[in-house]
């Protein structure tokens, strides 16, 4: 109850409790010493009494007649507060009593002693000796009520209880006032907190001239205040900006294009996506703290590039956004051409090396309302890609319909499948393999390229040169590559008969793979997990992808063939330029590219190059295998030339590898 | 509930005054509240014991005089505590008296028990005659009453001595009423030495309170004549009764306290103010004496 008060009601009930308990102890007080003062007069004025009547009282006692009698009662009905007197004789027996009843019955049961006075029923009660000439001849008792005296207390109860209004009345006005300066701060900090705009972190301090404890309150809280303002400010600055860079970040500008999409008085906004090129490579080559410098340039010489009302974003990696708002497609086509300008003459150094920085860009121009979030930035990633895709320091401008926008549609959906196939699914990859048959022998011996299937989502079969150069696009060879490696081995060396009757399983590898440090990392623990003939693997590499890579992956390919792995370069005689490779590269097998045994019967020229190749590579002691060995006559031309091996559909069609395991037929 | 108690509080008050005030009660009053009171045979010791009011006690009125054969001062006190205790009365003990029916002895004894301070007495109207001749019960039965611890306690309202009466002489406040007989009082006739009345006194005699009848003598007289007897007294004044002797004032007593008056007899009466040459005296043969 005592809780539910305001301070004000709880200071003015205090000090009227506290104004009516002084009242009243004072009151109890004054009434105390007036109750003590006025025994104090009544023995004084019994023990006159008792003298001034001692010879009336002897007179009782020595000649008790009714003259007598009357006159002593006469005598001292006089005396008010006088309730009731009573003589006694020597033998202390009553032979006269006066007053009221009630005070004789008790004055003839008490035993006073003589001259101390006794104080019962509010009474005074003495018993003095009757004497004359220092002979006692009896005894009077007086009963005195000593209320009977006037003293001053009435008046001063009348001044008390005049006065106790008005006291009531000052307490009352003093406490509401005071009260008021006590509760005026509460109110006026209640007030700010109300006020307080968190929203904007806006906030004004609240003063007082209190040095006491509502100024430590008052201080307090601009103190907090302050704190909060400050950390709020730091946190909206890391929530809306890129640490590294400062420009903002994917949350500001998603922020941003939320609102660029909702103004409707807007006519176009245009978003740009930036990418360096560069980037992971100097990041590779030159490590973080290079790439971490790169982009912290990068940002800021992009900035002096753009107009004020641009925003800038940095989304991770080497990914940029800009948004120019409210800006049109030919401001932003001269925005982007300036920035491409820029990125074709900039020269990033490091460590004293200067190195070319290029960048790929994808622009979409928006109206309003026209995308959700969602879409409007898939849209600047398919520009963005479409971009990447056609060659550095370029920008792809978005169009929803266009052919580049299809595939990279397409490209999307298909690294869609790829990832899933290599994690847990739906879309799945099996393994098949293609018979490489000997030409100049008869033998039982198996040999066979392995080629990779994919089943989409929904167990469709999508072509390998629909998905392949996707992966390629993706940087998803390395991953396609080892899974093929892995998934073959741990396959295969499950059935050791199989691989005892095997002669050579080829299996394919892009150029990326071979230089790949995870890919190189995944062989070498191939290696020491699974017990295989390794002599019995060979590598295919394409003949475009060879060029540049091998060089690279030297020290790797050294190690390969200590441990017995071979090489094959495929589809060669596409690239003519690399006989070179030839003579200098480490392949153990030669696959002829099938356009020239698809053609060898009616161009002689054809016929040629095979021969040709079949003769350097004899004297390389190098196997060939010809590809799309398709008739009996082709397979007769190839022995007669000296061909090792015939791959084709008349020689054997690609088929899952457990048929070939005969996982099947078990 | 306020109104409630006033209501009866009211009702308590109206059935009280009568009570109060009356001195005289009747045989069937008395009759109904005899188990609440004392019954004080006023008639000598042989009447009494010839036949008296059921349960009552004898205090023949000779008790009251200090020496009847000398004159009619009042008992002593140490005589009247006596008496009282062995009666078994207290100042609280409500008393009814009755005598003969003359009321002259029971008039006698209602002062002599209001001097000494008893505060409910009564006196029967008719005394016994009237009681027997209700044929209400009689008995030769004397009961033995308790002894008191009375102790004398004198009523100074009641009783006037010398200097009281003599204050009275100058007080305007108070009447003085000679209860003698016309002739004494205009100093014809005088039973001590001086002749007159005390100054200021009205003389009213003690016969104008009784009528002679054939069968019981002097009876007092009923409440409405008395009021013409003492229409001349004011109400508000204290009246002080003296005779010659302090005998026979006591029915003016009674008579003025049945009528509602402030009374009190002198004792002593004329026998010491008469002879008291140091007092004044009025209308006497021989001349005033100033003070």
């Amino acid at each position: 109850m005592w809780q539910k008060f305001g301070i004000r009601t709880q200071l003015v009930l205090l000090m009227l409790g506290l104004l009516v308990f002084t009242q009243v102890s004072t009151l109890v007080l004054i009434n105390w010493f007036d109750a003590k003062e006025r025994q104090i007069i009544a023995l004084e004025q019994a023990q006159t009494l008792a003298r001034s009547l001692n010879n009336d009282f002897l007179k009782t006692i020595l000649n008790p007649t009714v003259d007598n009698f009357t006159e002593l009662s006469f005598r001292v009905s006089g005396y008010q507060p006088v309730d009731a007197v009573s003589i006694r004789d020597q033998q202390q027996q009553p032979i006269y009593e006066y007053g009221k009843d009630e005070y004789i019955q008790v004055s003839r049961s008490i035993t006073a002693t003589l001259g101390q006075p006794l104080y019962k029923d509010e009474h005074l009660f003495l018993n003095v000796p009757v004497e004359a000439e220092g002979h006692v001849f009896g005894y009077a008792l007086i009963v005195m009520d000593p209320r009977q005296y006037a003293t001053q207390i009435e008046d001063r109860f009348a001044t008390l209880l005049w006065i106790f209004p008005l006291e009531l009345l000052l307490g009352l006005y003093v406490a509401s006032r005071m009260s008021l300066r006590f509760t005026q701060p509460f109110a006026k900090l209640a007030e700010a907190m109300r006020q307080q705009e968190v929203l904007s972190n806006r906030f004004d301090p609240i003063v007082t001239q209190a040095q006491n404890e509502v100024g430590q309150l008052f201080k307090g809280y601009n103190q907090m205040m302050t704190n909060i303002q400050q950390s709020t400010q730091a946190l909206r600055y890391q929530s809306h900006h890129d640490s590294l860079t400062g420009l903002y970040n994917r949350y500001a500008i998603e922020q941003a294009l939320i609102a660029a999409l909702q103004d409707e008085d807007a006519d176009e906004h245009q978003l740009l996506m930036i990418d360096l090129d560069q980037f992971k490579l100097v990041n590779d080559a030159q490590g973080h703290a290079a790439g971490d410098a790169l982009l912290k340039v990068m940002s800021q010489s992009l900035q002096t590039q753009l107009p004020q009302s641009a925003l800038l974003a940095r989304l991770g990696g080497d990914d940029f956004m800009v948004l120019l708002p409210r800006t049109s497609f030919s401001v932003g086509h001269q925005i982007v051409q300036a920035l491409l300008s820029l990125l074709r003459d900039y020269r990033f150094v490091w460590q004293g090396q200067a190195i070319s920085v290029s960048g790929s860009m994808g622009l979409v121009s928006f109206k309003p309302n026209e995308y959700t979030l969602e879409a409007l930035i898939k849209a600047v990633d398919t520009a963005f890609y479409v971009a990447k895709s056609s060659g550095r320091n370029h920008c792809h401008y978005y169009h929803a319909d266009d052919a580049h926008t299809q595939q990279f549609d397409r490209d999307i959906q298909v690294a869609g499948y790829i990832k899933e196939a290599l994690g847990s699914g739906p879309a799945r990859f099996e393994l098949f393999a293609q018979a490489i048959v000997p030409l100049q022998a008869d033998t039982d011996e198996i040999g066979y390229e392995i080629l990779i299937r994919l089943w989409d989502s929904e167990g469709r079969f999508v072509a390998p040169n629909d998905f392949l150069p996707t992966a390629e696009r993706y940087q998803l060879m390395p991953e396609i590559d080892r899974f093929v490696l892995m998934t073959y081995l741990s396959t295969v060396t499950q059935y050791p008969e199989h691989v005892a009757k095997l002669h050579v399983a080829h299996v394919n590898l892009s150029g990326g793979s071979l230089n790949h440090p995870d890919f190189q990392v995944a062989l070498k623990q191939a290696i020491s997990t699974f017990s295989f003939p390794w002599r019995k693997l060979a590598l295919e590499i394409t003949e475009t992808s060879a060029v540049g890579n091998l060089t690279k992956a030297v020290d790797f390919i050294q190690y390969c063939k200590n441990i017995g792995i071979g090489f094959a370069l495929d589809d060669f005689g596409t690239g003519m330029s690399s006989f070179e490779y030839l003579k200098h590269l480490p392949f153990d097998v030669i696959k002829i590219d099938g356009s020239f045994i698809k053609d060898m019967h009616k161009d002689p020229l054809d016929l040629a190059v095979i021969r040709y190749i079949q003769e350097i590579s004899v004297l390389r002691q190098q196997e060939t295998v010809a590809e799309y060995v398709e008739t009996a006559q082709d397979v007769e031309a190839l022995r007669h030339i000296g061909i090792t091996y015939g791959q084709g559909y008349f020689l054997g069609k690609p088929k899952p590898l457990s048929d070939w395991l005969g996982v099947n037929k078990a | 509930m306020n109104k409630m108690m006033m209501l009866v509080f009211a009702t308590l008050l109206l059935a009280a005054l009568p009570t109060q005030a009356a001195f005289i009660v009747s045989p069937e009053k008395l009759l109904t509240q005899q188990a609440n009171v004392l019954v004080v045979d006023a008639r000598s010791v042989e009447s009494y014991e010839t036949g008296h009011i059921d349960g009552a006690v004898s205090f023949p009125v000779e008790w009251t005089f200090e020496e009847k054969s000398v004159d009619g001062t009042i008992v002593n006190p140490a005589k009247a505590q006596a008496i009282l205790r062995k009666l078994g009365i207290e100042t609280t003990t409500p008393v009814v008296i009755y005598d003969n029916g003359t009321m002259m002895d029971a008039a006698r004894l209602f002062w002599m028990l209001e001097v000494y301070g008893i505060k409910k007495v009564q006196v029967l109207d008719g005394g016994y005659a009237a009681w027997s001749s209700l044929g209400l019960p009689q008995s030769l039965d004397q009961p033995v009453r308790q002894s008191s611890q009375y102790v004398a306690n004198i009523d100074h309202h009641r009783i006037a001595t010398k200097l009281t009466t003599l204050a009275a002489t100058q007080n305007p406040q108070q009447v003085i009423v000679d209860a003698r007989s016309p002739s004494d009082y205009m100093g014809k006739t005088s039973t001590a030495k001086r002749y007159g009345h005390i100054p200021t006194a009205l003389s009213i005699p003690a016969t104008s309170n009784v009528a002679n009848t054939e069968t019981q003598g002097a009876t007092f007289l009923p409440a409405e004549r008395l009021e013409q007897v003492y229409a001349q007294l004011p109400k508000s004044s204290r009246v002080i009764l003296y005779c010659a002797i302090g005998r026979v004032s006591s029915s003016n007593y009674l008579a003025l306290r049945s009528l509602g008056y402030d009374v009190a007899n002198y004792d002593a009466s004329w026998q010491q103010w008469g002879n008291d040459v140091s007092l004044p005296i009025n209308g006497g043969l021989t001349p005033n004496v100033s003070p």
